[in-house]
């Protein structure tokens, strides 16, 4: 009976403490509208099928190229007669997934790679610059193009490529926080109390080093999303018929004097979704950071 | 070693090597902590106490850090020789420590609970359960002074002497059976440094913890301590009982030149008396006595030759002159 007054002590605390991060979170308006978009990209993201069918943006229609926005296809059509509100609509999802995945697995390897060299320093610190050294030699989109022409070209392979393309930029800006913290008093203080090296690192070391790697992180959001775009462009990313807002980007380029709606359309998605992954980042560092609690 | 001796730190030399040169921090220091006593090392910044308490802790910087000769055996075991695992547990559990800046000694994202708590989860050998601990965190924080209300703010919430007194806590929740306090009220005001020192010294009486005070402040020395070493360029030149050392009749020149640059209520001296001149270069091994630099009594003996330890009931001195020379002490 105590036992279970207890536990709902400590989740209401908990909830509590969602609460106040919450509180503010909203503070912040900017990020708030940061939130607001995003919220509505999901919502095209789970609710692609029910807004337009799939069928709907490879169903070709010669009588109807290249006709401009009107009511019958809200954002006009393409070379081919292709509803392009359909395929923003469902580009939308690939975009998304290859920007979030890689960003996040990105974010994954970088940490554990960043902080290891920066905590434990000498031999390990070594390997893992140098090698991260010979990765950023080469240009990161033709790394990816490397990649993915050993690889192959899908989703998952695309995906793998271009982590394998962020993660150097990560380890080394992880790397360079992780130095300045692990230089603390408390992080010593930690060691005294006969903390490992393990606990040290997750929650000592990172928790401490989270602003420049939230921003960094949702930054590589949008800079996965543009990438990829640039890959699609080349034609190393999403194969066609499949829409991916970078190469509908890429088909565009073609008509961009005759049909500039082509471009436009995917570019205004790509830009909105880049700005609200970077405003909801800003909001996410401030809201996080107890010092900045009041 | 015998029962009473919870620490008995023999010959340690410590020093640090770079590429560019090798600096010897801390020279032959032996002493030894009787259980439920306070050893103080007093001395000047640069001394090599700190070194001394982070070479207890096996705390040292691994890459530049040596330790070249000594033991350190607590409780009959050499620290020295323990492997990394086992350190783990006695760092926390039987040793702890209390560190000189309460402000950037607390990570500044854990509330002071969960921080506090954290050692008790480390070495949670009791298996105490989450709300025991919750309960054990809250007894240390009355304990300390803190009200328990405070126990979900985080460190920066807090005054200096309060985050002090957290790290008080932290260091005792354990109920360790030694505590090394680094400059433990260096960097707190007057008013509060009194405050927390009392209360260290309460907590370590009423839990009959052993304690090794480092501090350059002959005012807590004489406040806290049983037991003095004074120590000079990683050395130790005096050591005895605190009335050896406050009011002993031999002493090292060193030690009166402590005494002489702090004022004193009973004494007409129109100005202090500072030693003259800078601790030696730690990175120039030495001949001789390392304080003939700035000793008014040095002679050539004292520059070239090393001086033996002169004894007397357990009251150490390392000087050529000791016993011989008896001083207007205190002038």
């Amino acid at each position: 009976m105590n036992k279970s007054v207890q536990k709902t002590n400590r989740k209401s605390r908990r909830m509590a403490s969602v609460k106040e991060f919450w509180r503010r979170f909203i503070k912040n308006k900017t990020a708030l509208a940061g939130f607001v978009i995003l919220c509505f990209i999901l919502f095209i993201v789970i609710f692609a099928d029910v807004i337009v069918p799939y069928s709907k943006c490879i169903e070709q229609a010669g009588s109807e190229r290249l006709q401009g926005p009107g009511p019958a296809h809200w954002f006009g059509t393409d070379e081919y007669g292709r509803d392009l509100f359909a395929r923003v609509i469902h580009g939308s999802r690939y975009s998304l997934i290859i920007g979030v995945s890689t960003s996040l697995m990105a974010l994954f390897f970088g940490a554990i790679l960043g902080a290891s060299a920066g905590y434990f320093g000498g031999m390990v610190d070594n390997i893992i610059m140098r090698i991260t050294d010979v990765f950023m030699c080469v240009p990161p989109i033709l790394l990816s193009l490397a990649v993915v022409a050993a690889l192959g070209t899908n989703l998952r392979n695309l995906i793998i490529a271009m982590t394998i393309s962020c993660v150097p930029g990560n380890v080394r800006l992880i790397r360079s926080v992780v130095l300045t913290v692990a230089d603390q008093d408390y992080v010593e203080a930690a060691r005294s109390y006969g903390t490992g090296n393990g606990r040290i690192i997750f929650r000592y070391v990172l928790p401490n080093a989270m602003g420049p790697i939230i921003v960094n992180t949702t930054m590589c959001i949008s800079d996965m999303i543009l990438s990829a775009a640039g890959l699609s462009f080349i034609g190393m990313g999403i194969q066609p018929p499949a829409p991916e807002w970078g190469s509908l980007l890429s088909n565009a380029e073609t008509y961009l004097f005759s049909a500039p709606y082509l471009l436009v359309f995917p570019g205004i998605f790509i830009i909105l979704t880049s700005l609200a992954f970077n405003l909801v980042g800003d909001g996410l560092t401030d809201a996080l950071d107890p010092k900045l609690k009041d | 070693m015998s029962d009473n001796e919870i620490l008995k730190v023999k010959d340690l030399s410590i020093l640090y090597k770079t590429d560019l040169e090798t600096v010897y921090a801390v020279n032959h220091v032996s002493f030894t902590l009787n259980k439920g006593q306070t050893l103080g090392l007093v001395g000047e910044t640069g001394a090599g106490k700190t070194t001394t308490a982070l070479g207890i802790m096996s705390l040292l910087p691994k890459r530049t850090a040596r330790v070249t000769s000594g033991e350190i055996l607590f409780e009959g075991q050499d620290l020295l020789k323990m492997s990394e695992k086992e350190l783990l547990g006695i760092r926390g559990q039987k040793i702890s420590m209390i560190f000189q800046d309460p402000m950037t000694a607390l990570n500044p994202v854990l509330t002071v609970g969960d921080q506090i708590g954290e050692t008790v989860r480390l070495h949670n050998t009791k298996n105490l359960s989450r709300e025991e601990i919750e309960k054990k965190v809250e007894d240390t924080l009355e304990l300390v002074g803190i009200p328990k209300e405070r126990k979900n703010e985080y460190p920066y919430q807090f005054s200096g002497g309060m985050r002090q007194r957290v790290v008080i806590a932290m260091a005792l929740i354990c109920d360790p059976r030694m505590l090394i306090a680094d400059e433990p009220t260096t960097a707190l005001d007057v008013t509060i440094q009194a405050q927390v020192l009392s209360m260290i010294c309460d907590l370590q009486r009423k839990y009959g913890t052993s304690m090794i005070m480092i501090t350059h402040d002959l005012g807590v020395v004489a406040e806290t301590c049983d037991t003095v070493g004074v120590v000079y360029a990683g050395e130790i030149v005096e050591y005895g009982q605190l009335a050896d050392i406050f009011a002993g009749e031999d002493h090292h020149p060193y030690t009166e030149g402590l005494f002489g640059s702090i004022p004193n209520l009973k004494t007409k001296a129109r100005r202090l008396q500072p030693i003259e001149g800078l601790m030696p270069d730690p990175t120039v091994p030495v001949e001789g006595c390392r304080f003939a630099p700035r000793c008014k009594y040095a002679t050539d003996q004292c520059r070239s030759k090393k001086p033996p330890l002169w004894e007397k009931d357990g009251h150490q001195i390392r000087c050529h002159f000791a016993g011989i020379r008896k001083e207007a002490k205190h002038e």
